[in-house]
């Protein structure tokens, strides 16, 4: 079946996708997260429905006993649902006490965000979309932490959403250095290598280091400090898993994340008080 | 003649939306996911009448794409644009409602959409190593080579697609 190209609608799309393509990325960062941010509220609206319909079912029950019955089971869920926010709110509290060894600057303050969305739907970007956005103070560029562990980077800000790159996204890098392992006197046994930690999709990469290095798998890699972007020294980004030094004057070193962003239900941005 | 409804296969592609940005972000063979949306792109084309009704489905279902994605909005619009007018011209000479026509349908059109959306990854965020391009690439195109005949005879029986 052949067609007539004038007649169809094949130019005014590609016109379409490219006016999309050359829009303001903010503004089309906004519209994204946004719309994004609606699976939020469909999860907690069908929540609260799923526990009115219980409560409802157990009110037209009828009989007495088995009202009081009803009634019991509800208030045992809700004293598991009530327990497991107290477990929460306990491990944000140690998460944010944990942070505060490290992060000693009394101008930044620690924002708590849920992770709405864990992934998206590009097999090459690694991105988490959070529950914090602009009105809330946020910011591109502004680090993420989980303890105290740097996983990841504001990219794009929308009103109440926000996304973040993750350490092992391929638009990540940042100053980075290893820590020197130390003999049993505190006297270290390496020495202190700093290069730029880039990801790589399935993980990180520590460039720049030169083939002379004697860092080895298992030494853990921090970040080094970066004022421009309010990120402190310290932070640990991962461990060495591999080092070549097959090709090129420069070692290829991998590194793997501490953390399993995925097992998280919440993160915490750091911002400057005063912006 | 199997002819679907274009509103329907939008809601279809909003429900492989979340399915992608939920359940099946867990899921990988090596790094590689299933392309949900691009393999409804493939079977719109497939099964477009008019063709003009291939180039909407696709040019929304890459919209969709763009929304759940990092990228700029508008790419995989594009992209799946133009593997509709590929597909529309494919199927004048192919049989189109044979497997293994449409595993090799989807295998090519994969092959093509993830090395564009990696290459205009690499200019825009940072690069992706050739290793990791490739056989991710590979995987994700056997993936959907595999699962195209099965998703397709799945969503064209219940009725409710069809015209």
């Amino acid at each position: 079946m052949t067609f007539n190209w004038r007649s169809s609608p094949a130019l005014w799309l590609a016109a379409a996708s490219l006016a999309l393509l050359f829009l303001p990325g903010r503004i089309s960062d906004s519209i994204r997260l946004t719309i994004l941010a609606g699976l939020g509220p469909i999860r907690g609206t069908a929540q609260s429905a799923h526990r009115a319909l219980d409560r409802a079912s157990s009110q037209l029950a009828g009989a007495p006993e088995e009202e009081l019955r009803r009634k019991l089971d509800y208030l045992e869920a809700e004293v598991l649902r009530l327990q497991e926010l107290l477990t929460q709110y306990r491990a944000r509290i140690a998460a944010l006490a944990q942070i505060r060894q490290v992060i000693r600057d009394p101008e930044t303050e620690i924002l708590t965000a849920d992770i709405i969305l864990p992934a998206g739907v590009s097999m090459w970007r690694r991105a988490i979309v959070v529950s914090r956005g602009s009105n809330h103070g946020v910011t591109p560029g502004l680090p993420v932490l989980w303890n105290q562990s740097l996983i990841g980077q504001v990219a794009e800000v929308a009103p109440y959403t926000s996304r973040i790159s993750l350490i092992t996204d391929p638009s990540f890098n940042i100053g980075a250095a290893t820590l020197p392992q130390m003999d049993a006197e505190g006297i270290p046994l390496t020495t202190r290598d700093v290069g730029i930690l880039q990801g790589t999709t399935e993980g990180c990469r520590l460039k720049w280091l030169t083939g002379d290095r004697t860092i080895e798998p298992g030494t853990h890699v921090v970040t080094t400090a970066d004022p421009l972007h309010g990120i402190p020294k310290g932070l640990l980004l991962g461990q060495v898993v591999e080092v070549s030094r097959a090709r090129g004057p420069y070692a290829d070193v991998r590194v793997e994340p501490l953390i399993n962003v995925h097992a998280l239900e919440f993160v915490m941005i750091l911002r400057p008080k005063n912006p | 003649m199997i002819r679907y409804r274009l509103g329907k296969l939008i809601l279809l592609g909003i429900t492989a939306l979340v399915a992608e940005l939920t359940a099946l972000s867990t899921l990988s063979l090596g790094g590689a996911r299933l392309e949900l949306l691009f393999l409804l792109a493939v079977f719109a084309s497939l099964f477009a009448h008019p063709p003009r009704q291939a180039m909407w489905a696709c040019w929304l279902l890459g919209l969709l794409k763009d929304l759940g994605g990092t990228g700029r909005l508008g790419l995989n619009a594009l992209l799946f644009l133009l593997l509709s007018l590929v597909i529309l011209r494919l199927r004048t000479v192919l049989y189109h409602t044979h497997p293994l026509t449409q595993a090799g349908i989807a295998f090519g059109g994969c092959v093509f959409i993830v090395l564009v959306d990696a290459f205009a990854i690499s200019l825009s965020a940072g690069s992706i190593e050739g290793r990791i391009l490739l056989t991710r690439t590979l995987l994700a195109a056997l993936l959907a080579g595999a699962a195209a005949p099965l998703l397709f005879f799945l969503i064209t029986r219940p009725k409710w697609l069809l015209e």
